[in-house]
């Protein structure tokens, strides 16, 4: 990993999907379309630019990554179709005890600039074996 | 709150939730990768415990405008994991398989001002 803070992984806009608040919902309760959990965690801040945002951003060796904590902040959920200004960034980098941690905060915001969440997922390398 | 049932973690609830969010890391997806990694087979998603802890709470006791999760993994959660989450005396919620193992901790707040 080497995740530099402060460093801007990504920052556009992005549309709130229908489809993905449903495939979200399904996921979570199998049949049940209307989870109201859906419109409020439909993004997972490192990738919501792409699988590899965060991967490549911060040079995670998915063979020895954890995460270690995520937390979510919302003011309102998400509304399907609506448009969202996205920033995903390094907050935080260290090393300690051998391994390297990288804390990820995602803003999600109306685009007049009204906050709709904050996200901040601590992911964690393992140092290598031997 | 009272104790609520996160119901099984199966390999279609991660390859949904993984299309979802379009985390598609292989830990997650590929039993040999995540042998490779030291693990008995691939794990669910971290966010998707924490999803289903949201999914839970707001089907017992209804969704609210504004709030705050805070989630952290303990123990990787498998396939076939059965999960139930109840408030422990030190106030946070522990989300726990059926064998009684802590797989993540959480504190859950509702309705921010």
């Amino acid at each position: 990993m080497r995740a530099e803070e402060g460093v801007t992984l990504f920052s556009g806009r992005l549309s709130v999907s229908a489809a993905q608040m449903e495939s979200l919902s399904r996921a979570l309760g199998g049949t049940d379309a209307e989870s109201p959990a859906a419109a409020v965690v439909p993004f997972f801040g490192p990738t919501v630019a792409g699988e590899r945002l965060v991967v490549d951003g911060i040079g995670l060796d998915l063979s020895r990554a954890l995460l270690g904590s995520q937390t979510y902040k919302w003011t309102r959920p998400f509304r399907p179709g609506e448009e969202i200004e996205v920033l995903v960034r390094v907050e935080r980098a260290w090393e300690k005890n051998g391994m390297l941690f990288a804390v990820v905060a995602s803003e999600f915001r109306e685009p007049s600039g009204g906050l709709i969440q904050l996200q901040t997922t601590t992911f964690i390398e393992r140092g290598e074996e031997g | 709150m009272e104790a609520l049932d996160l119901g099984m973690v199966t390999r279609v609830m991660i390859a949904r939730y993984a299309c979802a969010v379009g985390d598609f890391n292989p830990i997650h997806l590929d039993d040999d990768f995540a042998r490779r990694a030291g693990l008995p087979s691939v794990i669910a998603h971290g966010p998707l415990i924490g999803a289903l802890l949201l999914h839970a709470a707001f089907r017992a006791a209804g969704a609210p405008q504004s709030g705050k999760l805070d989630l952290r993994l303990r123990e990787p959660v498998f396939p076939g994991d059965h999960l139930t989450a109840a408030v422990a005396g030190d106030g946070a919620i522990q989300i726990k398989d059926t064998a009684g193992r802590v797989k993540a901790t959480a504190h859950l707040t509702r309705d921010l001002c």
